[in-house]
């Protein structure tokens, strides 16, 4: 997938509806409470011919998840699933929901891991610790914290479908890196 | 005796952070011009005064609730495999296939009510949530026993939306953002169960909040909200001790050191463990 322009309408989307009740039904059945981690980098400062990235690095936080939900809907594998950044009610949409995708964002690859490695869920037992590259070309990171789903109409949770999306398909953003919370221990055998 | 614990945290600001005060609200109240792309922070009054920006207390109990949900959830899931669910936080849109266990006393409650309190949302009959109201026995309050953080704000932006960059429109969103004070803030839970899962649920639900995967106030998924908690204190009480109004004995837990930390020391046993028991006793009690 190589797009010249990045478009900020939908197109036209005789599914809508499904596609928005497939998001909805994820959100409701296939919640299963993993906390999953994707740590990103840009591509590009001009990965489109009408988007370059904002000189503000506030300003750039606060779009960015609306970014990647844009990037997503140009892509027919993903559009439906952009749903699952949030939704609010509109004529064009059935109902409300709070995105399952929180971000993050590091002007530079030490505050990144610096950040991330300062997490106490590290310390908890069975949470593994990332293994993060110990370099990486300067530039802004982006950590996508996706409250894990899994979507049966794909048979694939939402947090592997993002990944595939920042690994191959994105013109935005790479992946640096994926980890989870692990398997809680501690509780009565 | 009643005992009453009491934990004190350290709120250091991660990111910007905003606190809700819908549109209609700040419009009626001559914040904001109508159609005016601005969100102004919530204010309310810090007596005896004019009104100040706030944060909320109570908001902070939501989002311990909702963290405190999901950690039973997942705990529950990864000890017995359970592909429904415990609490009633997901409730709304529960599908008929996972509510098994629609409470009809008080003492059925699920697992986050009991802790965060409840009103009986899944309960079977219409009318049956006032008899099954249960009042928390938690409480936040920030240092001084304030139900608010009152603070300057500082303006943020305009920031443009992503469609409005691609686009290439001006305008943008203008920001009201609270600022950190240059001391810090505290922030004091009192339990008044003296539990000791109850206690671990807490001290975890403050780490999960540090790790970003939660947050507060509004535009959490665009990078606000973001909120690092430092256990500093803990407190055991009896309520004689709170009535006489004498300083209270809080012990105070090492620097710099994570929630699940500070539970093993004082609860001296696996936090995760004591929390898993609690559940356990529930699950008992449901059969």
């Amino acid at each position: 997938m190589d797009l010249k322009t990045l478009s900020f309408r939908p197109g036209r989307e005789p599914d809508n509806r499904r596609n928005q009740e497939d998001a909805g039904a994820a959100l409701i059945e296939g919640h299963n409470f993993e906390l999953v981690n994707l740590l990103a980098g840009l591509r590009s400062r001009r990965p489109y011919q009408n988007y370059t990235l904002p000189e503000d690095f506030q300003e750039f936080t606060f779009s960015v998840k609306g970014l990647a939900r844009l990037e997503l809907m140009a892509i027919p594998a993903y559009k439906k699933w952009r749903w699952l950044f949030g939704a609010s009610s509109t004529k064009t949409t059935l109902r409300t929901w709070r995105s399952r995708v929180l971000v993050q964002t590091f002007e530079d690859w030490e505050t990144a891991r610096t950040v991330i490695m300062a997490n106490p869920l590290l310390a908890w037992p069975g949470v593994s610790k990332p293994e993060l590259p110990e370099t990486q070309p300067a530039g802004w990171f982006v950590l996508f914290q996706i409250h894990d789903l899994y979507l049966a109409a794909r048979r694939q949770n939402f947090s592997d479908l993002m990944a595939q999306y920042l690994r191959w398909d994105s013109q935005i953003f790479r992946l640096v890196h994926r980890w989870s919370l692990g398997r809680l221990i501690g509780g009565p055998s | 005796m009643t005992q009453v614990v009491m934990i004190r945290w350290k709120w250091e600001w991660s990111g910007p952070l905003v606190s809700g005060l819908s549109q209609q609200v700040a419009i009626a109240a001559d914040l904001i011009e109508p159609r005016a792309a601005s969100v102004v922070n919530l204010r309310t009054r810090a007596a005896p005064g004019q009104p100040k920006p706030a944060f909320l207390a109570t908001s902070v109990k939501g989002v311990f609730r909702s963290v405190g949900a999901w950690l039973i959830e997942r705990l529950a899931r990864d000890r017995w495999r359970l592909d429904h669910y415990l609490t009633c936080d997901y409730g709304q849109s529960l599908p008929e296939k996972w509510s098994r266990a629609r409470p009809a006393a008080q003492a059925a409650l699920c697992p986050a009510c009991r802790i965060f309190g409840g009103a009986g949302c899944l309960s079977t009959a219409e009318g049956d949530a006032p008899r099954l109201r249960l009042k928390s026995p938690l409480a936040f309050t920030f240092a001084g026993g304030s139900d608010a953080y009152h603070g300057e704000v500082a303006q943020g932006g305009p920031y443009r939306f992503a469609w409005q960059q691609v686009a290439n429109k001006k305008g943008g969103l203008a920001i009201e953002r609270l600022q950190p004070p240059p001391d810090g803030v505290e922030l004091v839970a009192r339990l008044e169960t003296g539990s000791a899962a109850h206690q671990a649920l807490l001290f975890l639900a403050g780490d999960l909040i540090s790790s970003g995967f939660f947050r507060f106030g509004r535009f959490t998924s665009r990078g606000h909200g973001l909120v690092r908690l430092t256990p500093q204190a803990h407190c055991l009480a009896g309520l004689h001790d709170l009535l006489a109004g004498d300083p209270l004995a809080w012990t105070d837990l090492p620097d710099g050191g994570t929630g699940l930390e500070a539970a093993r020391l004082v609860l001296a046993a696996e936090p995760l463990e004591l929390v898993g028991r609690f559940l356990e006793q529930y699950q008992a009690e449901r059969k």
